[in-house]
């Protein structure tokens, strides 16, 4: 290990969150865990080979929007990872306005803002790219309303998964193949992937909405 | 409340007997449960929870309502708990609770100093309803109830008599003895 000034920094948001939120400490520790950035890594690997046309991609630069963005992981990985275009701003959205304020505090430079996945027109901004990795979290119905409010073309990232025994998640899906069958309706060139972790696995779907 | 298989059947009619037994004032007992088979259960109304957060769904009952767990022990008269109805009242847990726990690591586990075996209220929606708007942060932030309860600025009563005790504190035959935590 190389003992520098990002590990000092890192150090200080640690002593920050004891003192000003000890509660949220090991919620933050999870959010930060290999698991979290092995998944999001995987999600920039697979979105950079995205091939096909998505809104506002002959822009110089995209806005992105984080969904249940937490303590801004995605976030903050796709603004270094991400590389299929300059990224103008890129906001991530959760209703724990305690979750905002810790990622402001430790990702300065991303757009935090305290709003429930289900409450955000998607419409009224203008998102190339929409992420949510956390389907498994949510009514389908919401999800549905959350996609429909987005323009055509809008380009989505969802992530689901099989772990029915969380007791936060009530909307697991069974197969990549029943993931799919949920949003053909709504996306299109649609591609799936999957990734086995040892527990269980991990499915993605970045497609085009219709 | 009997969710899952935790607790068998025999519990809840051991339960059902002994408030029978030691509550004198009219009252009618249910259980809510994901398994009805008595003419007394009530279906879960909110299948996708699970174990113990049920118990926050039973505060949408309108009207004088009291609460057992099922790992509780009755042994003489309650009727004490039939009064300030108007509050939402769990059980005092200090008596029991650690007194060596270093605060940063109290607040750090989001640990409590309420118990809810024992709960009482009578139109107290609110709480639950505030749960259900932002469950799954709830859910991924509290190991059970008593740490929402206790973390969440409910409007709770905290109910300190030397009438209920835990079995850590090893005193016996009091009116209730709460077994929390003995059956994993």
């Amino acid at each position: 290990m190389i003992y520098d000034q990002n590990i000092i920094n890192a150090y200080k948001n640690i002593e920050w969150i004891a003192k000003t939120h000890p509660g949220r400490l090991l919620d933050a520790f999870s959010c930060f865990s290999q698991n979290q950035f092995d998944c999001k890594m995987w999600l920039i690997d697979c979105l950079n080979q995205y091939p096909f046309h998505f809104k506002y991609k002959t822009r110089d630069s995209i806005d992105i929007a984080i969904l249940g963005g937490w303590y801004g992981l995605m976030a903050k990985l796709i603004s270094t990872e991400f590389g299929l275009k300059p990224i103008n701003n890129i906001y991530s959205y959760d209703f724990d306005n305690i979750a905002t304020k810790i990622g402001k505090k430790i990702f300065p430079e991303i757009e935090f803002i305290e709003k429930d996945v289900t409450e955000i027109d998607l419409g009224r901004k203008n998102f190339s790219i929409v992420i949510n990795t956390s389907c498994e979290h949510i009514d389908q119905s919401l999800l549905y309303k959350s996609i429909d409010t987005a323009p055509t073309n809008t380009l989505f990232v969802l992530q689901s998964n099989n772990m029915n025994y969380v007791q936060q998640h009530i909307n697991c899906v069974d197969s990549l193949q029943m993931f799919e069958k949920q949003y053909e309706s709504r996306l299109h060139k649609v591609r799936a992937y999957e990734l086995h972790k040892e527990k269980y696995t991990r499915y993605m779907l970045i497609g085009v909405k219709r | 409340m009997n969710w899952g298989t935790k607790y068998p059947r025999e519990f809840t009619t051991r339960l059902k007997e002994s408030v029978q037994k030691h509550l004198s004032i009219p009252h009618k007992f249910y259980c809510y449960t994901d398994n009805p088979v008595e003419d007394y259960d009530v279906p879960v109304k909110y299948p996708y929870l699970r174990g113990v957060w049920h118990k926050l769904a039973l505060l949408e009952n309108k009207g004088d309502s009291l609460f057992f767990d099922q790992d509780i022990e009755i042994n003489s008269n309650i009727d004490f708990l039939c009064e300030d109805f108007d509050k939402f009242s769990v059980i005092d847990s200090t008596p029991w609770k650690p007194k060596n726990i270093p605060l940063l690591e109290f607040r750090m586990t989001q640990n409590t100093l309420v118990n809810s075996s024992v709960m009482r209220w009578s139109d107290h929606e609110h709480i639950f309803k505030k749960f259900m708007r932002h469950r799954d942060m709830y859910l991924r932030l509290y190991a059970g109830i008593d740490r929402y309860i206790y973390n969440e600025k409910v409007d709770y009563h905290a109910i300190s008599t030397p009438k209920i005790t835990s079995w850590y504190q090893k005193i016996e035959k009091t009116p209730i003895v709460l077994y929390n935590g003995k059956y994993k």
